[in-house]
């Protein structure tokens, strides 16, 4: 090695030495405990977003198909998520109008897809949070109808009666 | 020939070792009090004006005392010589909401939001000031902002989920909470809410979410 890269080296590890102390959480104490609280909250509200993976009326601007702010912020860390873990998704409907409601299945695929999410191996239904693939409606219209012993589940049992599911008011047509 | 060779050699390193640096300003940019972080100088005037610290804890020590008269003055010349430090106009706003002057604060979170439009904690503020008048759909409107803007802020989607609860919205309310809070108080937060609200609110069966 010549005296150059030797002299190279030097100065390099010796501007790199510089920036240590200043970076240090210990000279601001408290700092450091707050970003990395700040990351740790947003962790564990995405994680529970995944969980959850439902797309609410409150994520749209109000009677329409239009995702709010939020609704954007919140199907970004879904898209996140099923990129490589592709699935179902929720889209409530709760009381929306057929049209209304169609029209906010179709904004949230279209952000997916542009997201680079294969929507075609991503189910959406109108179900409960991280739940059995039932509707609510339909769950509250079954719990009223008498019991029928016929050998198969009732769906209310959270057993993910598919025949139910795709009967229900508010299913929306799968993509797969 | 050489000294121009090393010349060079020590720039590139030093340039590189700067950019090393910038770990700093995130630190600095995190402190919510830090006037840099809002594009103030701490000291426009020089030693004959209070500087941005000196106004701040003048206007929270008296409000902490229960001055709010004297706190409401210090906060008023807080914001107007320095108009773009937002902890001003949030912490105004909320001693006018603690004196039951909701359109005073509203005006206050308007002028503030207005130098600073994606400031979370204004937004929250002001989604309170609708929740406060009852105007539910403002406030959702203003809540939901604030989620977005501060994803890591509980206190937006927890808000949110009482704006929710209040409209009758019993299922969106509790998926806010669950997402904020630990299952057995969002299930608490929810009886309590349908208890105030007189929504009907049955705790799901089954598995929780998480």
């Amino acid at each position: 090695m010549n005296s150059k890269s030797i002299l190279s080296c030097s100065l390099m590890a010796l501007s790199l030495a510089g920036c240590w102390s200043p970076a240090d959480p210990e000279v601001m104490p408290g700092r450091a405990g707050q970003w990395s609280g700040d990351v740790i909250r947003a962790a564990a509200i995405n994680k529970a977003i995944v969980t959850q993976h439902v797309i609410f009326p409150y994520h749209f601007l109000s009677n329409t198909a239009e995702l709010n702010p939020l609704g954007q912020r919140d199907l970004t860390v879904l898209a996140d998520y099923y990129r490589s873990h592709p699935g179902a998704l929720s889209v409530r409907r709760m009381g929306a109008a057929q049209t209304l409601y169609d029209a906010r299945v179709a904004a949230v695929l279209d952000k997916l897809k542009s997201s680079g999410v294969a929507t075609e191996r991503l189910s959406v239904a109108d179900s409960a949070p991280g739940g059995d693939g039932i509707s609510s409606e339909r769950l509250v219209q079954i719990l009223r109808e008498p019991a029928v012993l016929t050998g198969g589940t009732t769906g209310a049992e959270g057993g993910g009666d598919q025949a139910n599911t795709g009967a229900s008011a508010g299913m929306a047509p799968s993509t797969q | 020939m050489t000294k121009h060779w090393l010349s060079l050699i020590v720039a590139a390193t030093v340039s590189v070792g700067l950019n090393g640096c910038t770990t700093t300003t995130k630190f600095e940019q995190n402190d919510p009090t830090d006037p840099s972080h809002y594009g103030e100088n701490d000291d426009p005037l020089g030693n004959e004006a209070p500087t941005i610290r000196t106004l701040h804890s003048t206007a929270r020590i008296c409000a902490a005392r229960g001055q709010d008269s004297q706190a409401e003055l210090a906060y008023s010349e807080l914001i107007k010589r320095h108009p773009h430090y937002m902890p001003g106009y949030a912490e105004l706003s909320e001693l006018y909401l603690r004196n039951e002057m909701v359109e005073t604060a509203e005006a206050v979170l308007d002028a503030g939001l207005e130098a600073k439009p994606d400031d979370a904690v204004l937004h929250n503020n002001l989604g309170m000031c609708h929740l406060f008048q009852r105007e539910y759909d403002a406030a959702l409107e203003q809540f939901t902002q604030a989620a977005s803007l501060a994803p890591e802020d509980a206190r937006s989607r927890a808000n949110m989920a009482v704006t929710l609860a209040m409209m009758g919205r019993m299922d969106e309310a509790y998926a806010n909470y669950q997402l904020v809070v630990p299952e057995d108080d969002a299930r608490a937060n929810m009886h309590l809410l349908s208890e105030v609200t007189g929504f009907a609110w049955e705790e799901p069966q089954g598995d929780v979410l998480r």
